[in-house]
């Protein structure tokens, strides 16, 4: 199937997923062969995919072929170093924002998984007491490529806190919350995922010995 | 880790996590007690046997291997463990 034909279907999903009731939709390849899509959560603002760091990332369609072994030893490590950060702006708006920190002498992992994904940026604060290096990955490639992913593979976070993070981000997306304000006490967000109730139920998790 | 009795240790600490902890149990096919102080968690293993299941299961198992630093220091650690007298005649993978 050509590149163009690839795009436009794309597309397609991606506008049909903003235009329904921010539900998810999904192209299984039975339905459209060996093609399938990671369907953006919520909707991204025309603005967000203006910026000139676009023409480095993948398109949807090659992210689907990075290993689900990747995917779940990258959930592995944001659950230990990771975190997702929602915060409130000057103006009243909300942050979202997905961080990995390591110390510096670890920054050959970050730059292992930018080569991967190629989305996010890292920066090095070298003058600190621990020099520490991030990588940085914005609202949009979250919404558009990391989130789908975790989503596409049934992959998710371990830990209470990162799964509360993930959930209280994916709420805010699907619904298009755009004032901090707005944002619902962290009961009453759904959960995407239901984390296992027993030790043994972890065991049987596809991902969890990566 | 190797401790200075020369006994070679793996250790995983994070905060408290009962299930999760238990769950490393299962999956290293071990007893031994998951250490739980300060709100953190600890699973620790040393013997023979036990740490033969973790060799097994980074360098046999055929899952995403340890990337960066983590690599390194596994790697490290089993070097010391081949010099050993108590683990050096564990199954290894090939020395690179």
């Amino acid at each position: 199937m050509s590149k163009s034909l690839l795009k436009i279907l794309d597309n397609e999903v991606s506008a049909h997923t903003q235009a329904s009731d921010k539900n998810f939709i999904f192209l299984k390849p039975a339905a459209l062969g060996e093609l399938v899509s990671l369907p953006t959560v919520g909707v991204v603002h025309k603005n967000a995919l203006k910026k000139g760091n676009k023409t480095i990332r993948l398109n949807k369609q090659e992210y689907v072929s990075i290993p689900s072994s990747f995917i779940a030893f990258l959930v592995g490590l944001i659950d230990g170093d990771g975190y997702i950060q929602v915060t409130k702006t000057s103006k009243g708006f909300i942050t979202i924002k997905l961080v990995i920190s390591l110390h510096l002498e670890d920054i050959s992992t970050l730059e292992y998984i930018h080569s991967v994904l190629k989305i996010g940026k890292i920066n090095v604060y070298k003058d600190l007491r621990s020099p520490t290096c991030k990588l940085v990955i914005n609202k949009t490639d979250l919404q558009e490529v990391l989130f789908p992913l975790l989503i596409y593979h049934n992959i998710f976070f371990l830990t209470i806190t990162r799964m509360d993070q993930f959930n209280l981000s994916m709420y805010i997306m699907k619904n298009d919350i755009k004032s901090y304000n707005q944002i619902p006490n962290i009961k009453n967000i759904p959960d995407v995922f239901e984390i296992p109730k027993n030790p043994f139920d972890y065991t049987l998790l596809h991902f969890f010995r990566n | 880790m190797i401790k200075s009795n020369n006994d070679g240790c793996f250790q995983l600490k994070q905060r408290i996590h009962t299930n999760l902890f238990e769950a490393f149990k299962l999956i290293f096919n071990t007893d031994r007690k998951i250490n739980t102080t300060n709100n953190f968690s600890q699973f620790s293993v040393c013997s023979k046997s036990d740490v033969q299941k973790v060799i097994n299961f980074f360098s046999f198992s055929g899952l995403h291997p340890l990337v960066g630093l983590k690599y390194i220091q596994y790697m490290k650690w089993l070097n010391n463990l081949r010099k050993s007298l108590r683990y050096n005649n564990l199954n290894y993978p090939d020395a690179k």
